[in-house]
Order: structure tokens, then C-alpha cells, then sequence
């Protein structure tokens, strides 16, 4: 049986891993992950939902039910961590509520959200002098729930004494655009930001990496669907909501 | 001690997957398309898969039944036909024995298909190949004797039909 088997060599190639692929998984987990938080949230928010509008009808009888498990998603026009989103899009809508959480570990160019960071003590939560960031994400969303553009704040917890207050900055941005195919860098009204594209097999995405004056990062990410064009224009559009202190010992 | 994050992890068991991968799809867009969407599924178990100690395993099995899922969803994929006039080449007469065992492959079952790359790649015994396949080690040894005989008599079957 072995020397049949010796055919499949034929058509047997080597394949290689790439840091494409590599990052195309890494950001795949993450939206997945992501996703996964929020249906959670927004399934219990359809459970209380589906309460109230069972129960109010008991105690209330001449007023329809407050809510519809539709209120689920509507347009959210609150600042996303301290940044205000003035566009996104025609025809997609933030679903809400934001994911966001931390402070998470953080590591070179790598952000430790729900995984035990490489350390001599495999952890999640950081101890107080451990580089660290709170994440924030909004999804945007088409009619038919289809997931279309991410916009994540990475504010990194600034330690002091710390001997580069920015390693957590360049660390978060790091995380971002690992593996990643840089094609071009630009200024935003928040920033300094870069532009990196992954080619798929099928479809090719683009990332805008934006790093404010104050050490924030903050990620734009579209499926194949948002072209580059839409993706700058979204990234021109964020602007810090109140004025950035810059990094102290927080 | 350290340690493994999944991206080492990934880095050094992703070779082996497409492997495994492009013999089961037999494309190498498809076998890195089942390759992302599986190593994302164990990132996303990736706390529990490495504390249970074989993410190698768990891989192969999530591959293995991604494959099988999508084989029961779709209809079969139409295979090109194969040309039927014999090369004198070596470098095209390669290509060629390689579109007709992969037209051959693609016309067997997918369980056929998965226990032959499992057997061939990594030379796993009946009872782990039953256990990634969901099937008992007797069903391996009649998916590999039908699969190897379909193999045999169709390559039979080309080598004359090319003779002069």
C-alpha cells in the first residue's frame, strides 16, 4: 500500500507560510473574536429585550412594547473612546454597543485580548507597571448584518518610570500592521497614518493605521467590499473629540 | 517556562496544514483558504487547544472537518478533462500525470480522498484516521482499499488509453 501512496507525491507541494497569510489569520481571529463579544452582548441585550416586551404589556396594557429586538443596531453617533467618527459610508450603521475592554497586556506588536501572554508566568491581566492598552471597537454594518468596517481605539496606560513613554504606541501599531503589505504613509486630521493592504487569494483588503500626537492608535479596517478611496475618507473623518493630554503617568 | 504563542505555533505547523490541505482540495487557493479559516478557528480556541497539549491534532481534525462539511454542502466540482494526446516532454508529461491524478482524486468520495492524504502525509494508523474522519478503523481500511483501487485501475485505465 505505501508504494501506491507514493502517487499522491505527484501532486504533493511544498507550501510555505507567509507573513500575508499569517496576518490575514491574525486579523480573521480578531474580527471573529470581536464579533463573537458583540453577538454575545447584543444577544443578551434581545433576551432583556424580549422581558421587557413580554412584561410591560402585562402592567402597561394601552402602550405598545418600548422596544423591538430591530433597536438592537441604530446608527451610534457617540465617540468611539474619545474620537468622533464624522463618516462612514453610505448605507452602514454602527452596531451597538461598542466592544471595549482591558486594560490588556501588551507585548512587541502584540496585544494580548483573551490570550496568556508569553511570559515566564503565561497571564492575561497586567500587573500595574506591565505595558498595557485599553481597546475599543465599533462595528459598521450593512441592512443585511454583514460586517463591514471596524474602527478600533488602542490607548495605551502609560507607566512611569518608563523609559520610552511611546514603546506601548509604536508596540500597538505594531499589532496592527504585523505582517502587513505597507503602501503608503499620510497625515489625517488625527494623525500620522499608513495605509497597508493584504492580497488574498480572492480578495485583497486595506487597513489605515492612524497614531495621534498624544500616542493613541487607531485601526480602520474594511472587508473587500470598502475600497481604499471609502477607507481614507473615514480615516479623514475621525477627529479627536476633546483635546488629547499627552502621555502621563496614568 | 515559555509559553508557545499561536503564531510560533502557526509558523511552524502551517507547512504540514497546506499539505494536507492542497490534498484534500487539490488547489493551492483552495487549500490556503481551508488552511486561514482553520487556523482561525484554533485561534480562537487557542487557550483551551494549547492547554489540552496537541494543537497539531486539533488542527488537522478542524481541517479535516471543514473539508467534509463543505463536501457535503456542494455539489461536486467539475474537473477539466485530461488531454488525451500523449507528451514526449518530461517537463509537460509531469504536468499532465499531475492533472490526471488530481482528476482522478477529485472523482473519489471525500472520505476516500481525506483517509488517503491522512495514510500518505502523515502515515497515521486506521483507528486515529477513524477518529479524525468519525468513522471505525475497519471503515478507514475499506476507504483506503477502494480508494487505492479506484486509483490503480484509472491510472491503468489513462496509461493505455495514451500508448501508441
Amino acid at each position: 500500500m505505501p508504494d501506491d501512496l507514493d502517487v499522491l507525491s505527484t501532486i504533493d507541494d511544498e507550501l510555505t507560510v507567509s507573513d500575508e497569510f499569517v496576518s490575514r489569520v491574525r486579523r480573521g481571529v480578531r474580527r471573529r473574536r470581536a464579533g463573537r463579544a458583540s453577538v454575545v452582548v447584543a444577544g443578551a441585550a434581545v433576551a432583556v429585550i424580549a422581558v421587557v416586551a413580554l412584561v410591560i404589556p402585562w402592567s402597561r396594557p394601552s402602550q405598545p412594547p418600548a422596544y423591538a429586538p430591530s433597536d438592537a443596531f441604530r446608527i451610534s453617533p457617540a465617540p468611539l473612546d474619545g474620537f468622533r467618527i464624522d463618516y462612514v459610508p453610505e448605507g452602514l450603521r454602527a452596531a451597538v454597543p461598542d466592544d471595549s475592554g482591558g486594560p490588556w497586556l501588551v507585548t512587541a506588536n502584540e496585544v494580548h485580548i483573551g490570550t496568556p501572554a508569553p511570559a515566564e508566568e503565561p497571564r492575561m491581566a497586567p500587573e500595574p507597571i506591565d505595558p498595557a492598552a485599553t481597546v475599543s471597537m465599533r462595528r459598521y454594518v450593512r441592512a443585511d448584518g454583514g460586517n463591514w468596517l471596524w474602527i478600533t481605539v488602542l490607548r495605551p496606560r502609560f507607566v512611569a518610570p518608563s523609559g520610552s513613554k511611546y514603546q506601548v504606541t509604536r508596540w500597538l501599531a505594531g499589532s496592527q500592521t504585523k505582517g502587513a503589505e505597507i503602501t503608503d504613509t499620510f497625515l489625517v486630521p488625527a494623525g500620522d497614518a499608513v495605509l497597508t493592504t493584504t492580497r488574498g487569494s480572492e480578495v485583497t483588503t486595506h487597513d489605515i493605521v492612524i497614531t495621534t500626537p498624544a500616542g493613541v492608535v487607531v485601526a480602520i479596517g474594511g472587508n473587500g467590499g470598502l475600497g481604499e478611496p471609502e477607507l481614507r475618507a473615514v480615516a479623514n473623518g475621525i477627529a479627536v473629540q476633546r483635546p488629547e493630554a499627552t502621555p502621563s503617568t496614568r | 517556562m515559555k509559553s508557545p504563542g499561536f503564531e510560533a505555533f502557526l509558523r511552524e505547523s502551517g507547512p504540514a496544514l497546506l499539505r494536507l490541505g492542497n490534498l484534500l482540495t487539490l488547489d493551492r487557493g483552495a487549500a490556503e483558504d481551508l488552511a486561514q479559516e482553520t487556523y482561525i478557528r484554533v485561534g480562537l480556541a487557542w487557550s483551551r487547544v494549547r492547554r489540552d497539549g496537541n494543537p497539531v491534532g486539533y488542527a488537522r481534525r478542524t481541517m479535516v472537518n471543514l473539508f467534509l462539511n463543505s463536501k457535503r454542502r456542494t455539489q461536486p466540482t467539475p474537473v477539466p478533462q485530461v488531454l488525451e494526446t500523449p507528451r514526449d516532454d518530461a517537463g509537460l508529461a509531469a504536468v499532465d500525470s499531475a492533472a490526471v491524478i488530481r482528476q482522478i482524486l477529485a472523482g473519489l468520495p471525500a472520505q476516500q480522498r481525506a483517509a488517503l492524504a491522512l495514510r500518505y502525509l502523515d502515515d497515521l494508523p486506521d483507528a486515529e484516521i477513524g477518529a479524525l474522519l468519525g468513522c471505525t478503523p475497519a471503515t478507514v481500511r475499506s476507504h483506503l482499499s477502494r480508494g487505492l483501487a479506484t486509483l490503480r485501475t484509472r491510472m491503468k485505465g489513462e496509461h493505455d488509453a495514451r500508448r501508441p
